[in-house]
């Protein structure tokens, strides 16, 4: 009995049985004909209805393609800028400062310079962008400074001068943090995407824009709806974070969420 | 190596073809008499607004945004050839943020009502009772202190926007998000669509007061220039005008028959949120008296009424040139 307990997927379907037990009490509370926390029998309806839905189907696309270029671009910048500061240390002070701009200024305020800069239909791919930069930088900084000294010493003795070192050697041996930062950064980037849809107030093809719509309707139940689509893919990404961590751990590489 | 470079230059190429420019200046010396619908980029916001553009749906130049803030932001910008935007903040983004547009013509005249719960026991809106506004000092509010006055200053409580209020109604109480008191309000001040969404699952709820009407009553007989077209001033003048013409001509075939808009409105896929309310609830709405308030009126030939609005918002003095 205690083996089954302490079981991780047990613990993870009793996990996901208090959050539903939690929702009924929380719309039993507060809700008022599911206009303001439906409950998740009338979300599950909505649910329902919305994913026969084609247009769901192209909101979601448009959204995962918006969120898809931000992403790649603020990959690119963040290997060119994290190979450039992981390889002369010097480079890394001299970020510093532009990295911590970027990460405390307050995403909302980014949202309505870029919307002005581009339109409300862009400005998301943008954010992506911005959020995620700085900590993709960290993750190619961070597989750099990891690779071993003995190594880099060899290489020199090798007559490897430090831009063939950075691309031959420390940059395939940074690769498993690199991949464990793309993974960490998707979901956030996701949600950045959609939160970005609702305040541009961008109404054709996006997640984000429909989930206003439903609230500017008044259809709470299509809002709890949505979100709960977006939950689904979240959780088959955090899925997939749980894997390439194994590996990586298999492989020798411990990963500081935190870092 | 080959990799990353390849996938450097799939993100340029995939943002690159995405830019969006003002495209009128070289199109226009070939304005023909009949307007070609794609030939200006047009932003609008949501909800009575959008729905003059009926006939522009699925029209790749053809915008809307929920969010009017934001395009008062791209109208400072001068990034679109015309814009749409209640006539205040319009009006001022061209004063204060010099934003290269002109004034040319209003297209919704109110759509704001005053609904009863029907709570109330001497059924009177009165200062005893709980008034639900929404967007404080924005202009529900202004229009409704200049319809009532400061006597209901004590029941009144503000909500973000008529979605806020709408959900008020339905659920029947309103949570003040400062003071966290809870409040069963009396009386709501709401716009259409919101009004007959909130009717149709609310028998309970009725109209008490047409804002339109009392607002008429208080200015001599002057309509509320609500939201406004601005043309940019880079557009081709006879362009502008056709394109006027014909919104106009567009704006008066839909009063006339109200099928047109939703028939017109559907020719977009999700025309639901991009017009911010459904095809068939906008036709509703409109054969409901014309519950949207739209219409069409240049701005030029109504400067007093422009004005006697603008002076809720402290906007007056206006240059000559900022009319189109």
């Amino acid at each position: 009995m205690r083996k089954f307990i302490s079981n991780k997927y047990t613990l993870f379907s009793l996990g996901i049985l208090f959050v539903i037990g939690l929702w009924f009490i929380i719309s039993a509370f507060f809700d008022v004909n599911g206009a303001i926390f439906p409950s998740p029998i009338l979300t599950l309806q909505s649910f329902g209805n919305i994913l026969t839905q084609g247009q769901t189907y192209i909101s979601l696309g448009f959204t995962f393609l918006r969120m898809i270029i931000g992403f790649i671009i603020s990959f690119v910048l963040a290997l060119i800028f994290g190979m450039i500061a992981g390889n002369w240390p010097n480079m890394y002070h001299f970020f510093k400062p532009l990295m911590t701009v970027l990460k405390s200024i307050p995403t909302v305020a980014f949202v309505f310079v870029f919307v002005v800069m581009s339109n409300a239909r862009e400005a998301p791919i943008y954010v992506v962008l911005i959020i995620c930069f700085p900590i993709l930088y960290e993750a190619v900084v961070g597989g750099f400074k990891s690779v071993e000294k003995e190594v880099i010493e060899a290489s020199k003795v090798d007559g490897a001068n430090s831009v063939k070192s950075a691309f031959h050697i420390k940059l395939p041996l940074a690769v498993p943090y690199i991949i464990v930062g793309i993974v960490s950064s998707f979901a956030l980037s996701f949600k950045i995407a959609i939160m970005a849809e609702v305040i541009t107030g961008a109404t054709k093809n996006g997640i984000g824009s429909s989930i206003h719509h439903a609230y500017t309707q008044m259809e709470m139940p299509d809002v709890f709806a949505y979100s709960l689509l977006v939950i689904i893919l979240m959780l088959l990404v955090t899925l997939l974070e749980d894997v390439v961590k194994q590996i990586a751990k298999k492989k020798g590489i411990v990963i500081d969420n935190n870092k | 190596m080959k990799k990353y470079l390849s996938l450097i230059a799939v993100a340029v190429m995939l943002t690159a073809c995405n830019t969006t420019n003002t495209s009128s200046k070289g199109d226009s010396s070939s304005a023909a008499p009949e307007y070609d619908r794609s030939s200006l980029n047009i932003l609008t916001p949501t909800g009575a607004p959008a729905l003059a553009f009926y006939n522009y749906a699925g029209n790749a130049k053809f915008e809307t945004n929920a969010a009017p803030a934001t395009i008062s932001g791209q109208m400072a910008a001068g990034s679109k050839d015309v814009i749409v935007l209640p006539t205040n903040a319009g009006v001022k983004a061209i004063v204060d943020n010099k934003a290269p547009y002109q004034l040319a013509a209003t297209i919704t005249f109110g759509n704001f009502y005053i609904a009863s719960l029907n709570n109330d026991d001497n059924q009177v809106m009165d200062e005893n009772d709980t008034i639900l506004l929404f967007q404080k000092n924005n202009v529900p509010d202004k229009i409704f202190h200049y319809v009532y006055g400061d006597q209901f200053n004590n029941a009144i409580h503000y909500a973000a926007d008529v979605s806020a209020v709408a959900q008020a109604v339905i659920a029947g109480k309103y949570s003040d998000p400062d003071t966290g008191t809870e409040y069963v309000p009396n009386y709501v001040m709401i716009a259409e669509p919101a009004l007959t969404n909130v009717m149709s699952k609310k028998n309970t709820v009725s109209v008490y007061a047409d804002i339109q009407a009392k607002y008429k009553e208080k200015s001599n007989d002057q309509a509320l220039f609500q939201a406004s077209v601005f043309v940019n001033k880079n557009v081709e003048k006879t362009l502008a005008t056709s394109f006027l013409k014909s919104l106009e001509k567009d704006i008066n075939d839909a009063i006339a028959e109200p099928t047109k808009l939703s028939t017109g409105m559907s020719k977009e896929a999700s025309a639901a949120e991009v017009f911010g309310v459904a095809p068939q609830m906008a036709e509703n709405v409109l054969k409901k008296n014309n519950g949207m308030g739209l219409g069409f009126k240049y701005a030029k030939e109504n400067k007093a009424a422009i004005e006697t609005f603008l002076k809720l918002f402290n906007i007056e003095g206006l240059n000559e040139e900022i009319y189109f």
